[in-house]
C-alpha cells in the first residue's frame, strides 16, 4: 500500500506565548549584566549588587520547548538563556 | 471581497454595535462575513455567541506569517456563513509596537482568504494604537462611529486621521466610507447641535442611517442573536437602519445589484 501525502497542508497556528498572561503582568526583564563596570573608586551605593556564583546545570527538553523559547525570547530581545534564567528565577520566587 | 474596519477612539460609542449590525444585515441576507474581533474587550466575540475558539486574533499577530489568519476562523452561534477570529483579553499584548512592518501583521495574515467571503469586517478596540494600525493597513473601507456628544465628536475627528496618516503612509486604497452616527436621542436639543455640527463638518461623509437608543441592541447581544432576530419594534427599526447603512457603505452588495 502506497502513503498518502495531504496535499496543501496548512501552516500551523500556534497559542501566542503570551496568551495566558493578564495584559497588566510585567514582561520578563533579562538579568543583570554579569560584568560590572564599577571601579574601586565607585560607591557601594552605586554598585550593582554582588553577583551570586553561577552553576551549570543540564536538562534535556523536547524540541518543541526550545523552539518555543527561541521564539520567545527573540520577542522580548534576550538570549534563550538570559529567558530561561528569568523564568526560574520569577518562578522559583513566587 | 471590501475589508471594513469600524473604529473611533472613545469607547463606548458603539464600534462592537455597529460591527454586529453589518454582521447582522450579512445574516439576514445568507451572504458570507468574516468577523476579526480587534478589541480585547471581545465584545464582537460575545455577541456572535463564540465559545472558548481555540485560536484568537492575538495569535494570528504574535504569529502574522501570511495567510495565517484563515487557521484561526471559527464558526458562530449565528450561522453558519458569519464566521469569526474570536479576540480574547491577551490581544493587548499586541497592541505596542512589535518591530518593522508590526502595523502590517493582520494584512499579512488575512491574505489569501478564500473569495468566498462577501466582506470582512474588523472591530476595532477604543484607541488608535497598533491593533487599530493594523485594521486601517489591512481595510479597504472606515467606518467611524460616534455619538452626538462633545467627547465622542473630538473622537472622531481623531479617528478620521488616523485613517488619512495610514492612507498616506501603509494603506493608500484606504477610504473612510462613512461616519455612523448612534445612540442618538433626537429630542435633546445638544445632540441636536452636535448633528448638525458633524453634518456640516463631514457632508454627506456623515450617514443618513442615525442610530437611535434602543433597548433591543444590548437584548439582542446579550441573548447572541442577531438584532434581525430579535423581535420587537425597536429591533425592527433598528435592522432597517442597518440595511439603510450596509447598502451605503457596500453598494455592490445591496441585494438585486449583483
Amino acid at each position: 500500500m502506497s502513503e498518502t501525502s495531504i496535499p496543501n497542508q496548512r501552516p500551523v497556528l500556534a497559542k501566542a506565548a503570551d496568551a495566558g498572561l493578564h495584559p497588566t503582568t510585567p514582561k520578563l526583564e533579562p538579568i543583570d549584566d554579569l560584568t560590572s563596570k564599577a571601579g574601586s573608586a565607585t560607591s557601594d551605593v552605586m554598585r550593582a549588587p554582588k553577583k551570586e556564583k553561577l552553576v551549570t546545570i543540564k536538562v534535556d527538553i523536547p524540541k518543541s520547548v526550545r523552539k518555543s523559547l527561541s521564539i520567545e525570547a527573540e520577542k522580548r530581545g534576550l538570549s534563550v538563556k538570559q529567558l530561561i534564567n528569568a523564568i526560574l528565577r520569577d518562578r522559583t520566587r513566587s | 471581497m471590501p475589508t471594513i474596519a469600524v473604529l473611533s477612539m472613545k469607547g463606548g460609542v458603539g464600534k462592537s454595535t455597529i460591527t454586529l449590525g453589518l454582521a447582522s444585515v450579512a445574516w439576514e441576507r445568507g451572504q458570507q462575513a468574516l468577523i476579526v474581533d480587534l478589541d480585547p474587550q471581545a465584545n464582537a466575540t460575545m455577541g456572535l455567541d463564540v465559545l472558548a475558539p481555540d485560536f484568537t486574533t492575538n495569535d494570528v499577530l504574535a504569529d502574522a506569517r501570511p495567510g495565517i489568519a484563515i487557521n484561526a476562523v471559527t464558526g458562530t452561534g449565528w450561522a453558519p456563513h458569519i464566521k469569526v477570529i474570536a479576540a480574547e483579553r491577551a490581544l493587548e499584548h499586541r497592541n505596542t509596537n512589535e518591530g518593522r512592518h508590526s502595523a502590517l501583521r493582520l494584512r499579512a495574515a488575512l491574505a489569501n482568504l478564500p473569495r468566498s467571503y462577501d466582506l470582512v469586517v474588523i472591530d476595532c478596540p477604543p484607541s488608535l494604537g497598533e491593533l487599530t494600525r493594523n485594521a486601517l493597513s489591512a481595510a479597504d473601507l472606515a467606518v467611524v462611529v460616534t455619538e452626538p456628544g462633545y467627547f465622542a465628536l473630538h473622537g472622531a475627528a481623531q479617528a478620521l486621521e488616523a485613517v488619512e496618516i495610514i492612507r498616506s503612509t501603509t494603506n493608500p486604497g484606504l477610504r473612510t466610507a462613512a461616519i455612523v452616527i448612534n445612540r442618538a436621542r433626537p429630542h435633546l436639543a445638544e445632540q441636536q447641535v452636535r448633528i448638525t455640527e458633524l453634518r456640516e463638518a463631514y457632508g454627506d461623509l456623515v450617514s443618513s442611517s442615525v442610530l437611535p437608543e434602543r433597548t433591543s441592541v444590548p437584548q439582542a447581544q446579550g441573548a447572541g442573536i442577531p438584532i434581525h432576530a430579535w423581535h420587537s419594534p425597536g429591533a425592527r427599526e433598528i435592522s432597517d437602519l442597518f440595511e439603510d447603512l450596509y447598502d451605503e457603505v457596500l453598494p455592490d452588495l445591496k441585494m438585486g445589484s449583483q
